[in-house]
C-alpha cells in the first residue's frame, strides 16, 4: 500500500472483531519495522506480544479501558534504555523514548496495510503491567499498541491543525504567497502591483521617455490591508510586515 | 511509493546535492505528516523550516559541529510545544509529548523518501544554544517551545545503499512475558561522546518514572 494512503487511513481503532491476528502477519510487520532508525543504532526496543486472554484482561484493567479487552493482541513496547543512558546520560533517556516511538509508529503504519487496526495506549499503570509481564527492573513499557481487525466500518474525519499553523518560517514578516520556482533577476524591479499580483519591470537607466513595460509573474490577487508594508522578499515570496508608524 | 519500500529505502543521508528543495515539496510532506496520532490529539509538534545558509551553519555548529549538515538545503527543526500535555497529564505528559514529536518526525522521514529526498535525524545538539537561535523575534516562536530533533532534508549525493544492520525480529519479540534472550551485539558504534545537555533534558526527564 502507498505510504500516503497508510498515513491517511491510519486511525485509532477502539472496537475490534473477535477474529485472531495471525502471528505470521505480526512477524511480517516486525520484519519491516525493525529497519527503523535509532540513536547510535542502539535498537533499544523490545516487544512483548500478548495474546493470552487472561493477560489482556489484566492489561485492560491496568489501563482502565474496557474496550482494550476486545483486542485480540496487545503489543507492549518496551524501552531497554540502559545502554543509551550510560552513553549519553540524560539525553540518552530522550533518545531511547524517541527510538521506541519511531518503531511503534512504523508498526502502526504497517498494520494498516494488513487491514489491521491499532490504538496507541500511553496511559496505564506501569507497575502493574510490568510486574505481570515479568519485566526486569530496568525495562520500561512506554506504550501498549492494541491490534486487531476493526469492527467499525466508517473512518472518522481526522481533526488536525493546518500545517501552516504548525510551521515557523525564518523570513521576517508573514509570507502571503510563496514563489519557490522564481529567481530574482538583476536589472528588474520586483513589486506587488495594484491588483495584488507579483510583477516586475525593467529598471530604467538614465532618463527615458517610455514607461517601462510591466510583466506579471504570478497572479496572486493579494488584497492589501492598511497598516502593513507589502514587499517581495529575497526568495521572491510576497510578504508583509507591520508598519511601525501609525 | 509502497510503505515497505519507503521503510527499506530510508537511511541516514549525510551527503547532499546542492539542488534546492522547493517549498511546495516541504509543504506537501508536512501536510501529510500532520495526520500523525498524538496523545489526546494535542498535536504538540511545531516545525521551523530553515533554508537560510547562514542559519543552517549556526545550527550545524550547535549540533556537535557536524559541518556536513550545512550542505542540506533545508532543515526541519521539530519542536515540542509541550505545555498542554504537561498540564493534562502530570506524570506522563513529558513522555507523551516526546513520543508524539518522534512519531511525526518519523512520518516526515518516510514521506521524504517518497519524494526522492534524504533525511538525517540529529538528536545531539547544544540545547541552550539552539533554543537561543530559534527564539528570535523574527520567528515569533512561543517560549515554551523546545527543540526535539533537527531533520536535515535534501537530495542525496550518493546512490550507495548501506545495508541496515539490525537485530533479528525474533530476538527482540517476546510472547506473553519478558524473555531473557542474549542478543547478538548489533552494529553499535559510538564515535564521540556528545556534550552533556542540561536545562531542557533536565526538565524533560524530571517526571517520575515508576
Amino acid at each position: 500500500m502507498e505510504l500516503q494512503e497508510c498515513i491517511t487511513e491510519r486511525r485509532s481503532v477502539r472496537a475490534y472483531k473477535e477474529r485472531e491476528v495471525p502471528m505470521h502477519i505480526v512477524a511480517e510487520i516486525m520484519e519491516h519495522a525493525r529497519l527503523a532508525p535509532s540513536a547510535g543504532n542502539s535498537q533499544n526496543w523490545r516487544f512483548i506480544i500478548v495474546t493470552d486472554r487472561e493477560k489482556i484482561k489484566k492489561i485492560s484493567e491496568a489501563a482502565n479501558k474496557p474496550w482494550m479487552n476486545d483486542a485480540p493482541a496487545h503489543i507492549a513496547v518496551c524501552n531497554y534504555s540502559k545502554k543509551l543512558t550510560s552513553l549519553y546520560a540524560e539525553s540518552g533517556r530522550m533518545f531511547s523514548i524517541q527510538n521506541c516511538a519511531i518503531i511503534a509508529s512504523y508498526i502502526q503504519l504497517l498494520a494498516v496495510e494488513k487491514e489491521l487496526g491499532t490504538c496507541w495506549v500511553g496511559a496505564f499503570d506501569n507497575e502493574k503491567v510490568e510486574r505481570m509481564l515479568q519485566c526486569p527492573e530496568d525495562i520500561r513499557i512506554e506504550a501498549i499498541i492494541t491490534m486487531g481487525y476493526p469492527a467499525e466500518e466508517e473512518a472518522k474525519q481526522k481533526i488536525r491543525n493546518e500545517f501552516i499553523d504548525l510551521c515557523f518560517f525564518e523570513q521576517t514578516g508573514d509570507i502571503l504567497c510563496r514563489h519557490s520556482g522564481l529567481v530574482k533577476e538583476t536589472g528588474y524591479l520586483h513589486f506587488l502591483d495594484k491588483n495584488g499580483n507579483l510583477a516586475r519591470a525593467r529598471m530604467a537607466r538614465g532618463r527615458s521617455e517610455e514607461k517601462p513595460e510591466q510583466e506579471v509573474l504570478h497572479r496572486c490577487g493579494i488584497k492589501r490591508e492598511p497598516g502593513w508594508l507589502y514587499y517581495v522578499d529575497k526568495n521572491m515570496n510576497i510578504a508583509r510586515a507591520k508598519m511601525a508608524r501609525k | 511509493m509502497d510503505i515497505q519500500e519507503c521503510i527499506h529505502k530510508r537511511r541516514s543521508v549525510r551527503k547532499y546535492l546542492s539542488k534546492e528543495v522547493s517549498n511546495e515539496t516541504v509543504s506537501e510532506i508536512l501536510d501529510i505528516a500532520r495526520l500523525a496520532p498524538s496523545a489526546y490529539n494535542a498535536q504538540n509538534w511545531r516545525f521551523i523550516i530553515v533554508t537560510d545558509r547562514e542559519k543552517r551553519k549556526q545550527i550545524a555548529d550547535c549540533c556537535s559541529s557536524q559541518h556536513w549538515m550545512t550542505d542540506a538545503p533545508v532543515f526541519i527543526v521539530v519542536c515540542n510545544f509541550h505545555k498542554k500535555l504537561n498540564d493534562m497529564h502530570k506524570e506522563k505528559g513529558m513522555l507523551f509529548s516526546t513520543q508524539d514529536c518522534a512519531i511525526v518526525a518519523s512520518y516526515i522521514q518516510l514521506l521524504a523518501v517518497e519524494k526522492g529526498l534524504g533525511t538525517c535525524w540529529i538528536g545531539a545538539f547544544d540545547n541552550d544554544e539552539l533554543n537561543r537561535i530559534i527564539h528570535n523575534p523574527a520567528l515569533n516562536v512561543p517560549q515554551e517551545v523546545k527543540v526535539e530533533a533537527v531533520l536535515t532534508l535534501g537530495f542525496p549525493d550518493d546512490s550507495k545503499h548501506a545495508a541496515h544492520i539490525r537485530n533479528e525480529a525474533h530476538d527482540f519479540c517476546y510472547f506473553d512475558k519478558w524473555e531473557s534472550k542474549d542478543l547478538k551485539k548489533p552494529g553499535f558504534s559510538l564515535k564521540r561522546q556528545v556534550k552533556d545537555k542540561t536545562g531542557f533534558f533536565k526538565d524533560l526527564f524530571s517526571f517520575k518514572v515508576q
